[in-house]
């Protein structure tokens, strides 16, 4: 299963904050998250697995995906 | 010279006389307002080495040209002082209808000197300035006190006040305005304590002069609908900062016991969404349109305005995950005149200094009843109350052991809510910031989370003093709110405009990242006048914790900073600043920037560098 976690208006946007999916085979994030599409990447932060990534990183089952907005901490 | 009103009013209260005065305007066009012109006041006219709560420290409270315009979050002003709390440059930034009437009373700074022997407060009504008694009103709080004062003289008027705190010298003391606005965290409320000053009310009538008004309206009718526009628009409005909540946790920077974590088990009970559960009605500064202040009803049935800052520091950092009980110690250092910040390190170093075992008292982590009674203590100089009112850098000199090291502070200003353990340059921006650990001036975390966190390298420094340029040069200075650019994605070429139509004056982003450049070195120049030969780089050092004390929890459990990257990174920091290995501006940058008399000055003190 990918683990997905949303932050702040960019879980708003998506409609969820947590979710799990299963893939059956190695995929884009954009590919099984396309509203993403509706978002741009200046305004988005994605990690993966801890790591900074992008909406066409390949995902496979056991990733850990975190998709949160830029916040500029006040 | 349109945009600016050209005029201070020096107020002097052990003398009782007030005058104003002429800025000239090559001053206004080298430091344009706000903190530029506090840092040049200031420098020029304090005394090196003075008591900051004698009655020759000068209380500075500074505008812009854009201060009390029309366009985004203009309703800001900027008050400064020689910190009781570190003992270099100190300023504040508060959102308050003070800042509008100062420029409608038809100045653009207030100077405060000397002392007052009894308690008063000043009324200022365009040119008519009294300097009235406040016998009744002092060791009021703030809320009761704003009250009273609007019933004498009438709601329609600007207040700066402080409480308690401010007049009980606690070094932390904030100046408050509007029942939760604060500012001024190294003890600008102390500073006004000790002249005696327990509040400052302003009425303007009159017109602000600015060059271009059609033009001007156009511009800030433009930058509010696009605010409108921003996709997190509707999201801030429900929970503004309070969101980052969730994001620092998730991010392993919400500081927790301490900064010992930068995960809280329990941050759901206290973040944005349970905020939003809590909350009744959001308060602003004048002229936004993106208010950031959440009222919630707390623990005691009264109101308390939230932001992230306030909940992080006085909820995960001390243990306490109860938003109603946040909310009542967020509300009392509101009342009492207390910076919400250095509370809660306060706090939390009590509670870890009792853990072991370096003070009598017993305060468990999380312990909210004993924490309510701490925030008076401190506010009244009671018991330990009395050390705790000193900020976390005296209280470790004076307990020992190794506190100083998990005393989380720069130069003596205690750290704001984000854990740097995995951030170095989060970490160097609080070493770097021109009043101590503040994060004001920079905040760089999401551009780290973004670009690998685990670096150090030269680009992250250049980030940095972008940042220090934008949000402590040019924000602080024009005097307007940074959120509307940081939070919602305005451009800043709206700025430029602005000031533009303001002033009628032209200037580029590379022209106002000199004059930003300009007023970090003659800060950084006053620091190093203070400090004279005990300055050193280990001035720029974030708390030792950070790098010798891992994260135990969470996802970057292990992490910590490395202090031979961070010093590289200092190098590089001070090669792009043109200032020497020790942290002080060569002669040849003052000279640079136009501050050549400054240079002749700090070379009395220390050898300058070439």
């Amino acid at each position: 299963m990918v683990k997905i976690r949303a932050l702040g208006w960019i879980a708003e946007k998506l409609g969820f904050r947590e979710r799990e999916i299963h893939l059956d085979k190695p995929v884009k994030i954009i590919d099984f998250l396309p509203l993403l599409n509706e978002i741009s990447e200046e305004h988005l932060i994605i990690l993966v697995n801890n790591e900074p990534a992008d909406k066409n990183t390949i995902i496979k089952n056991e990733d850990k995906i975190v998709l949160m907005p830029v916040v500029s901490g006040g | 010279m349109k945009g600016w009103n050209g005029r201070i009013l020096r107020i002097n209260l052990s003398e009782r006389k007030v005058r104003t005065q002429n800025i000239d305007s090559e001053v206004l066009l080298k430091f344009i307002g706000g903190r530029g012109l506090a840092a040049k006041i200031l420098w020029d006219e304090l005394e090196p080495g003075v008591d900051p709560l004698s009655p020759y420290n000068k209380l500075i409270i500074a505008a812009g040209p854009l201060t009390g315009i029309v366009g985004p979050s203009t309703g800001k002003l900027v008050v400064a002082a020689k910190s009781p709390l570190t003992g270099g440059y100190g300023d504040g930034n508060i959102g308050t209808m003070a800042s509008v009437h100062l420029r409608k009373a038809g100045y653009d700074a207030i100077i405060i000197e000397g002392t007052s022997r009894k308690p008063v407060y000043i009324y200022i009504e365009d040119e008519a300035v009294d300097i009235i008694s406040a016998e009744g009103l002092w060791g009021r709080d703030t809320f009761e006190t704003e009250r009273l004062l609007k019933e004498i003289h009438g709601k329609d008027v600007g207040v700066l006040l402080i409480g308690p705190a401010g007049e009980n010298r606690v070094r932390y003391a904030t100046i408050i305005s509007q029942e939760g606005r604060s500012g001024g965290r190294p003890g600008l409320g102390a500073v006004m304590g000790s002249k005696k000053l327990k509040a400052i009310i302003i009425r303007g009538t009159k017109d602000i002069p600015v060059h271009d008004k059609a033009e001007l309206v156009k511009t800030a009718a433009q930058a509010y609908s696009d605010i409108k526009k921003a996709p997190q628009y509707d999201f801030w409005m429900r929970q503004g900062t309070m969101a980052t909540i969730e994001w620092s946790n998730e991010n392993s920077v919400l500081p927790t016991t301490n900064f010992r974590e930068g995960v809280f088990d329990y941050y759901r009970l206290i973040d944005g969404y349970s905020m939003e559960a809590a909350k009744i009605t959001q308060r602003g500064c004048p002229n936004c349109n993106m208010t950031c202040g959440n009222v919630v009803i707390d623990a005691e049935g009264d109101l308390s305005e939230l932001d992230y800052e306030n909940v992080a520091m006085l909820g995960s950092n001390i243990g306490l995950g109860h938003l109603g009980k946040v909310a009542v110690l967020n509300k009392l250092a509101d009342k009492l005149g207390l910076d919400t910040i250095s509370l809660g390190n306060v706090l939390g170093f009590a509670m870890e200094a009792s853990e072991k075992k370096l003070i009598d008292e017993r305060i468990e982590w999380g312990d909210y009843k004993k924490a309510r009674e701490l925030v008076l203590d401190i506010a009244y100089r009671r018991g330990i109350g009395d050390l705790l009112a000193e900020g976390t850098k005296r209280i470790a000199e004076k307990i020992g052991g190794n506190s100083i090291e998990w005393a989380m502070q720069v130069k003596g200003l205690e750290v704001s809510a984000y854990d740097c353990h995995a951030a170095p340059a989060m970490a160097l921006a609080y070493g770097t910031s021109p009043i101590g650990a503040h994060h004001k001036d920079a905040w760089v975390i999401s551009w780290e989370v973004r670009t690998g966190r685990f670096d150090y390298t030269r680009e992250k420094v250049e980030k940095v003093i972008e940042l220090q340029r934008i949000r402590g040069g040019i924000f602080e200075t024009l005097v307007a709110c940074r959120l509307p650019w940081i939070e919602l994605g305005l451009k800043l070429e709206y700025y430029m405009k602005l000031f533009k139509h303001a002033t009628g004056v032209s200037m580029t982003l590379q022209d106002y990242y000199t004059i930003a450049d300009r007023v970090y070195s003659l800060i950084r120049a006053f620091w190093v006048r203070e400090y004279k030969e005990q300055w050193s780089r280990k001035m720029d050092y974030p708390p030792m914790r950070w790098f010798k004390e891992p994260l135990t929890k969470g996802p970057l459990k292990g992490a910590k900073l490395d202090l031979d990257k961070y010093d590289q990174m200092l190098s590089w920091y001070y090669e792009i600043r043109g200032w020497d290995e020790r942290g002080i501006p060569r002669k040849s940058t003052l000279e640079k920037l136009g501050l050549n008399d400054v240079a002749k000055t700090l070379e009395k003190y220390v050898k300058l560098s070439q």
